[in-house]
């Protein structure tokens, strides 16, 4: 690893300084960045309108994905737990705010207070689902997970109009109902109350967070994000981590180790919902509405696909991913699709193909997204911002100068085209105190490593 | 048709039908028929 990094040291900006304050000088410049950013879109938009900017409304959208991939990570990343339902406590957390926080039942609690409440809810939800799945590994906790996260969307679309009823054995009593309207629907929930804060100003008598204004919904997010990935980073470095990071790569030896494999896996379940049931709380105020739809199976698979894409376990790594996303999802496919998709609909007139004829690149999202994961697992399978440890399995120790060294040129390029598009964030070197493998991994020969069977669960 | 349609709308047969999947993954994680019960891997 130091030799890897010590081998470029002409690339990075950072070269000798200190990686704490490394890490200090980009955040806060992002930080500043995203204070600046509203204004700086208005001028980026009239000035470089070529290029497309993500306007602040994507830039939300994106941090509020970040906090779920970051909460994704805990279970998937950290605890090495497939869970492809996670969007469930996403809906969870936006219908409790929704149940709490507008007049659809005439609750009216500020957000402020709703959204530990969700946030509570979410986690007694993972909880729930966590228990009597313990026992599970793998796909079929996958399987598991997915049917979860498969139901309760449904059931909060069928909520909307529902009769609880004794059998008619049992007399046919009404208990709820007839026709109760639970959860809106198909129609949603709609008006939701969106965060305030009694500050006055040009705005206003208060400040809105909602998609009325937002400039300050995208403080209030990054702010969420920010409080999100602090405790993502504490965890992560905590007694409570390396149990996890212990549980995933061997459950069985973690437990023969003095874990408690009950206890932490169900604490990532919790911990992993609840932030998930944050940003539900946050898009439900924000959007002041939520919908059944948006809270489907595809949206899981998204999550899933931003922490793999940007390096599972890889804090830094799956928000990006998530920014990543988002971004190609949101502005760049609609941007793309004004130049591919004329000429590809004339050949679809000419020749009268109607697949073509109909072509809107921004309905192939999922697909260039397969693709690129797809291309990724062959190429990169350990993501775009990978911790070490993943790195040094997937490839053997000290990526670089090893693989060079070892012959096979193709993960090299691969690897070196991603140093030159972001030298100073892929150059990390990785935290040697983070994760639990890598005090093992610097006393073992390379060969050892490279030849040692990797895990099967999902890394 | 689904069976649960009897006694429930067609609107809940998916859940209906993931949460006897659940269930019986929960409790008989090898399957209802296994020969002998191992830890799922």
């Amino acid at each position: 690893m130091t030799a890897a990094a010590a081998s470029r040291p002409s690339r990075n900006p950072f070269a000798g300084v200190d990686r704490n304050r490394r890490d200090m000088i980009i955040v806060a410049a992002l930080l500043v960045l995203v204070v600046v950013y509203p204004l700086l879109f208005r001028f980026l938009q009239a000035n470089l309108g070529f290029v497309p900017w993500p306007d602040t409304s994507v830039l939300i959208v994106c941090a509020t994905f970040g906090i779920l991939a970051l909460g994704l990570n805990i279970v998937m990343g950290f605890a090495g737990l497939l869970d492809l339902g996670y969007v469930a406590f996403y809906a969870i957390g936006a219908y409790t705010t929704a149940f709490l926080a507008s007049p659809h039942f005439g609750i009216h609690i500020s957000w402020w207070i709703v959204v530990w409440v969700a946030v509570g809810a979410a986690a007694v939800f993972g909880i729930l689902l966590g228990a009597p799945t313990l026992k599970l590994r793998g796909d079929y906790l996958a399987i598991v997970t997915l049917g979860f996260g498969e139901i309760v969307p449904i059931v909060f679309r069928n909520l909307g109009d529902f009769t609880l009823a004794l059998p008619a054995i049992l007399g046919g009593a009404i208990l709820i109902g007839p026709n109760a309207n639970l959860t809106g629907g198909n129609i949603g929930i709609n008006p939701i109350d969106p965060p305030t804060l009694p500050i006055p100003g040009p705005w206003g008598s208060e400040i809105v967070f909602s998609n009325q204004q937002p400039t300050f919904s995208l403080y209030l997010v990054v702010a969420l994000l920010c409080l999100t990935f602090f405790i993502c980073v504490r965890l992560r470095d905590s007694k409570l981590g390396r149990a996890w990071m212990a549980i995933r790569e061997d459950e069985t030896a973690a437990a023969a180790m003095g874990i408690n494999t009950v206890t932490s896996k169900l604490l990532a379940f919790a911990l992993g919902a609840s932030f998930s049931g944050f940003a539900g709380a946050f898009t439900g105020a924000y959007n002041t509405a939520i919908f059944a739809e948006s809270f489907r199976f595809q949206t899981s698979i998204l999550i899933v696909v931003m922490i793999i894409l940007g390096g599972i376990g890889s804090l830094r790594g799956v928000v990006i991913g998530a920014f990543a996303v988002q971004y190609v999802n949101l502005t760049f496919l609609a941007w793309a699709a004004q130049f591919v998709n004329p000429p590809i609909n004339s050949l679809g007139d000419t020749t009268g193909i109607e697949l073509l004829a109909d072509f809107n690149l921004v309905n192939y999202n999922f697909l260039i997204f397969g693709v690129i994961l797809a291309v990724m697992m062959v190429k990169r399978p350990e993501g775009l911002f990978p911790v070490e440890t993943a790195r040094a399995e997937m490839h053997g120790v000290g990526i670089s100068s090893e693989l060079t060294g070892g012959g096979d040129t193709e993960l090299a390029l691969a690897e070196e085209s991603v140093f030159e598009a972001a030298p100073d964030l892929v150059d990390q070197g990785g935290d040697p105190t983070s994760t639990a493998g890598s005090a093992l991994m610097a006393d073992t020969p390379p060969d050892t490593i490279r030849d040692r069977d990797l895990p099967e669960d999902t890394r | 048709m689904a069976f649960s349609d009897r006694f429930l709308e067609a609107r809940w047969t998916t859940v209906i039908v993931f949460s006897i999947l659940i269930l019986v993954l929960v409790f008989r994680p090898t399957g209802l028929l296994a020969e002998k019960a191992s830890e799922r891997a």
